[in-house]
């Protein structure tokens, strides 16, 4: 594979669109196999898309966070688990761009933008109840370096990522409040896999355990020592959201349209009667749904670009609630959709594996999303955070 | 009187979702269809039995409101779905 020049960002949806097809391809087959989809992979490093978010500056795509919601959505509708891996690459280039000391920046975006350098998350550590924002596993000052010794239960992609960005205690010494984050190259990190990935879905994203030893030099502690919850909050959680949200759209939006399609096939399963009102009502709110979250996605996105085209902070508290509720909303709307679709279409169209439409594989994958980043820590930090905001700002 | 353009089996299903069209009227080309009873529900239904009927899939970008203003037009939307103008199998 030799990696092309990262393509404008103008052009992402098209490429999305192109890569779509080869993905819903082999969906099934990632997903039975519950296997990292590495040829995947290869077509988005060559696409230029791994760079999407990389500054043109440094030959990347220039792109933004609307054209990241934007081909996450198209490539989701042929593959959740691979659109989710790219996705949260894209999530960790973000924190880059916008966090990176200088040095980091010049010699890691480059490589980013050429598609050499596929980025895991190590946020997940045991014993910390899924707070993203504390550590335990502390980093050790050793002279120009820091010592990085590092047990993570679940690394989306860490079998196949060429670096991880990696949160850490600051210093021995520090409280578990204080994190780095620290960008590893793989090259020079000692790693270990262990247990396995059978979930129930999204069972491409060989979401693994991962023991990570490294020598890091001190230009590689991405937003300053003790830092995190700002590169959080400023753009991890923020991308994070508006990418998964913008997933789980994507697939169930394309599982929507293939029970469309089918409905209007002479193909129908003979107990669907698409005159019934049963049957629209289903379709009518199913319908409703994916917009509800369409258009709340697109709002949300909008609102995150504006601040930061004009410079503006998003940690408020209106611009976190309206964050947190389209995670939440997009998770719960878009797995309540193929629910209803299984429903409506039967037990052999909706819940058999070998049905045309891949409904029981969506509705597996998609039980994920209230997990993934829990809802309900999301929903408890939303009415905290409710209670600050007496005007009531909706997005 | 004209041969109409289309098989009596068209003719069939367009009545039958046309109540107020009486059985012994004629099935003028220019008969306003919403005028004797399809409403924008039975349409839907009405375009999915003359696909299967004349095994042909309509486009999405082909189904505009003129579709179905007259019988006319709704063959017409099943000749041009079945290439080059032609009418349907």
């Amino acid at each position: 594979m030799t990696p092309q020049p990262t393509a404008p960002a103008s052009g992402a949806a098209d490429l999305a669109a192109g890569l779509r097809p080869l993905f819903a391809e082999r969906a099934g087959r990632v997903d039975t196999a519950g296997d990292f989809p590495a040829d995947n992979l290869d077509a988005l490093r060559a696409s230029g898309l791994m760079g999407l978010l990389v500054p043109t500056g440094y030959g990347g795509g220039g792109g933004g966070v609307g054209d990241l919601a934007e081909a996450a959505r198209i490539m989701a509708g042929g593959c959740l688990s691979t659109a989710m891996i790219w996705a949260m690459h894209c999530q960790q280039v973000d924190a880059l761009v916008r966090h990176a000391t200088p040095e980091l920046r010049d010699e890691l975006l480059p490589r980013v933008a050429r598609g050499e350098v596929y980025i895991a998350s190590v946020t997940t550590e045991a014993g910390k109840g899924g707070r993203l924002t504390s550590a335990e596993a502390a980093l050790e000052h050793t002279g120009a370096t820091l010592a990085l010794h590092r047990d993570a239960p679940v690394v989306t992609g860490g079998e196949h990522a060429d670096g991880y960005l990696v949160t850490m205690r600051e210093a021995p010494d520090a409280p578990d409040s204080r994190v780095s984050l620290v960008y590893a190259d793989r090259d020079l990190t000692k790693t270990e896999v262990y247990g396995s990935w059978n979930a129930l879905g999204m069972r491409g994203t060989r979401s693994v355990g991962m023991r990570l030893s490294a020598n890091v030099p001190v230009r590689n502690v991405v937003g300053g020592p003790g830092a995190f919850r700002a590169v959080a909050t400023d753009s991890m959680i923020a991308v994070g959201h508006i990418a998964w949200a913008a997933c789980w759209l994507g697939a169930a939006q394309s599982a929507f349209g293939q029970v469309v399609s089918l409905l209007r096939s002479p193909n129908r399963p003979r107990s669907v009667d698409p005159r019934s009102d049963l049957t629209t009502e289903r379709l009518g709110r199913t319908r409703m749904d994916l917009e509800l979250v369409g258009a709340y996605l697109h709002q949300v996105t909008a609102e995150v670009a504006r601040h930061r085209e004009q410079g503006l902070s998003i940690d408020t508290p209106p611009v976190q609630i309206h964050l947190n509720t389209l995670k939440v909303t997009a998770a719960e709307l878009t797995y309540a959709a193929v629910d209803r679709l299984v429903q409506l279409c039967g037990l052999s169209v909706g819940y058999s594996k070998d049905s045309a439409v891949p409904l029981e594989r969506h509705l597996r994958d998609l039980r994920s999303a209230a997990l993934n980043y829990s809802n309900d820590r999301l929903l408890t930090a939303t009415g905290s955070l409710a209670l600050l905001d007496r005007s009531v700002r909706l997005a | 009187m004209r041969e109409a353009p289309w098989p009596p089996e068209f003719e069939k299903l367009l009545r039958a979702n046309l109540p107020l069209l009486d059985a012994d009227a004629p099935l003028d080309p220019g008969l306003n269809l919403a005028d004797h009873g399809l409403d924008s529900l039975a349409t839907v239904g009405l375009l999915m039995d003359l696909e299967e009927l004349l095994g042909v899939t309509i486009p999405d970008e082909l189904l505009e409101q003129t579709s179905f203003q007259d019988p006319l037009a709704v063959w017409q939307l099943m000749a041009s779905a079945a290439g080059d103008g032609a009418a349907p199998a």
